[in-house]
């Protein structure tokens, strides 16, 4: 629609022509600043902060649980070894067992003595020397040794304190000291007899650096170990070990073992995971993963959070757009309806003798205008031409081939042309196949003095008249509408009494798309006739207000004229 | 039926006979909105130049001024332009704008 036609609305015109570009209706939320920045990433950090802290809780969970398992097998393994070692004692201890049995059956006697002693002793012994005692009142004397010298001088007091402890307790003694060629351990061991009591004490050297190493399938073989004597685990107490760096700390079982009096405490380490390499790396499998996915889903959330923030983008402008278009559309149907009432005469001439009523009802479809018109004319002296037309269809084409036929059928009526006159010469200016319209066209000439309307129809519906006696719809000549083919058109005179009332009407005051044509003629005649006591203007109201249906698509225009003398 | 499923309104088919009769069905309501497919509709088979046009209104529910635009604009056209079998409502308004004798009613 030309920007010309907008001139009364100065408001309208400036919305038309100065469209404000929709990407400066909002500001971009990137532009707000730091809070902003937060709330644009705000997903995105709950995410990460999410996946955070679900990696941090599995490795942790994995870690603290392989943890848990180690020491656990440790324990375990470590119990083995106890087991191992507790197994092992009684090679120990039972020889020497069988050493006192065997004095204490043959009373001491030396050969046999010496006999048992050379299993014991030597390069396939397990003891460096033995010797036997006997228990006499209080003091314990020495029977027969065998073996290397003992280390410890058999004389001497702490020899004999030892073999003593022996005679009094009920396990084997077990004691350590360092003799000239290295530490050895000492044994002595009695049993409880009815005739005289015998001892055996052995010795037996420790390997010089304290190394033992173990066999390969024995319970050792996953561990490093270190073998104390006694309790504590200090570097004096040490008997055996397989490593070098002692005291043993980190991931590490401690087993005690009752060694005769004494006891073995031995502390096992892990040599490599004992739960397999593949659960140590758990923790960090699910470190890289956890990283890896938290990333990753960090990422998609901002492609999530920025394709959900253009989609909300889209649908406030397309709401934009909508609102915009719905005023634009508002703007064109009051441009349209502005249009169609100025082109409809607004003031229409005061004709003595004769009342007059319009009345103009657009139709309700969209924002086209109709083609309905109406013009009045007076030629002075008590004559006038009124004319009533609809061109078909609608829109701004329908709209000026309205104006032409209305401008046209006004000038030839003026020029004093004849009903038909006027219909034939409209006729020759439309052509139904250049234009896109024909329309039906109602003109009568009347004489107000003469009581007299001469009336020529082209397509249009007859008029109704009321005149005293009867009331009826004109029968006209009705031609072809005009613009369809250049025929000629028939005129038809009416007598108009006094207080006649003739009503000229476009079709779509009676036409309804189910019913037929003759119901609402029938309707209008009805209502013209309840209302033949009413001013002319009232008949007019009431006759539109009885006859509108709910929705017209069809304009209505409406025509009357009453003889008033 | 295709036209059923496209929601329209108003359509129009021809059939050409040997004698070079075109027979053109309307059906449905034809007013502005419906009246621009039915032109398309036609288009083929007025272009197939026949010598006389029949227009078969039966199956025609309603016509408005563009219905009337429709038939006009087919007997400017072509010479011999027949309406046959309006419903009763669709000749009335054929009647009212003095087009009934134009189209052999």
């Amino acid at each position: 629609m030309g920007v010309v036609l907008v001139n009364r609305d100065r408001g309208a015109s400036r919305h038309v022509v100065d469209a404000q570009p929709i990407s400066d209706a909002q500001p971009s939320e990137d532009s707000r600043g730091e809070a902003g920045a937060f709330r644009s990433h705000g997903a995105a950090l709950v995410v990460l902060a999410v996946g955070l802290v679900i990696t941090i809780g599995l490795v942790w969970t994995s870690w603290t649980l392989n943890n848990h398992n180690e020491l656990r097998l440790l324990n375990l393994q470590g119990q083995q070894v106890g087991t191992v070692l507790a197994a092992a004692i009684p090679s120990t201890q039972t020889p020497l067992e069988l050493g006192v049995e065997l004095a204490q059956a043959t009373n001491g006697d030396v050969g046999r003595f010496d006999q048992f002693a050379s299993s014991q002793v030597g390069p396939h012994g397990s003891f460096s020397s033995v010797s036997l005692w006997r228990l006499s009142g209080a003091d314990v004397q020495l029977v027969a040794s065998a073996g290397a010298s003992p280390q410890r001088t058999l004389g001497s007091a702490g020899t004999r304190s030892v073999i003593a402890r022996a005679f009094r307790i009920t396990t084997f003694v077990v004691t350590e000291f360092k003799g000239a060629r290295g530490n050895y351990l000492g044994f002595a061991t009695s049993l409880p007899g009815a005739g005289d009591r015998f001892a055996i004490y052995a010795e037996r050297p420790l390997p010089a650096d304290k190394r033992a190493s173990v066999a390969k399938n024995s319970a050792f073989s996953d561990l490093n170990y270190a073998i104390y004597l006694g309790r504590s685990v200090d570097q004096a107490s040490l008997l055996a070990t397989d490593i070098d760096q002692l005291p043993i700390d980190g991931r590490r079982a401690t087993v005690r073992v009752p060694f005769g009096d004494n006891t073995l405490t031995t502390v096992v380490t892990a040599r490599s995971p004992l739960a397999g390499a593949v659960t140590t790396w758990f923790p960090w499998i699910f470190a890289v993963f956890g990283v890896l996915l938290t990333i990753a889903a960090v990422w998609i959330t901002e492609r999530l959070v920025r394709r959900r923030r253009g989609a909300e983008r889209a649908e406030v402008e397309t709401r934009h757009l909508y609102d915009r278009l719905e005023t634009l559309y508002g703007q064109q149907r009051t441009i349209a309806e502005t249009l169609q009432k100025a082109l409809l005469p607004q003031v229409l001439p005061s004709i003595p003798g004769l009342e007059v009523a319009v009345q103009y009802l657009p139709g309700s479809t969209g924002v086209d205008i109709g083609g309905d018109w109406y013009s009045l004319v007076d030629l002075g002296d008590g004559r006038f031409v009124f004319v009533i037309g609809d061109v078909s269809g609608r829109g701004l084409s329908a709209a000026s081939t309205m104006a032409a036929l209305q401008f046209t059928s006004r000038a030839y009526a003026m020029d004093g042309n004849s009903p038909a006159e006027i219909l034939e010469k409209c006729s020759k200016q439309l052509d139904v196949d250049v234009d896109g319209h024909f329309a039906t066209v109602l003109v009568g000439s009347g004489d107000v003095k003469r009581h007299e309307v001469v009336l020529a129809n082209a397509g249009h519906l007859n008029p109704f008249l009321i005149d005293g006696e009867h009331a009826g719809f004109v029968p006209t000549q009705v031609g072809v509408p005009v613009g369809i083919s250049g025929e000629r058109y028939g005129s038809v005179p009416i007598s108009v009494p006094r207080d006649s009332t003739l009503i000229a009407f476009t079709d779509g005051l009676v036409e309804r798309r189910k019913e037929s044509l003759d119901t609402g003629l029938k309707r209008l005649a009805g209502a013209a006739l309840a209302q033949r006591g009413s001013s002319l203007n009232d008949m007019v109201s009431q006759i539109v207000i009885e006859l509108e249906g709910d929705v017209s698509e069809d304009d209505i225009a409406i025509l009357a004229v009453r003889w008033n003398e | 039926m295709a036209r059923i499923e496209d929601g329209r309104l108003a359509w129009a088919e021809g059939v050409l006979d040997d004698a070079g009769t075109l027979t053109i069905v309307l059906s449905g309501e034809i007013d502005i909105a419906s009246a621009d497919g039915v032109k398309r509709d036609m288009q083929p088979f007025l272009g197939a130049a026949p010598d006389r046009v029949v227009f078969d209104l039966q199956k025609l529910a309603f016509m408005d001024s563009s219905g009337i635009a429709l038939l006009v604009q087919t007997a400017n056209r072509f010479e011999a332009v027949e309406v046959r079998n309006p419903a009763p409502n669709v000749r009335r308004i054929l009647e009212a704008t003095g087009l009934a004798e134009k189209f052999g009613l």
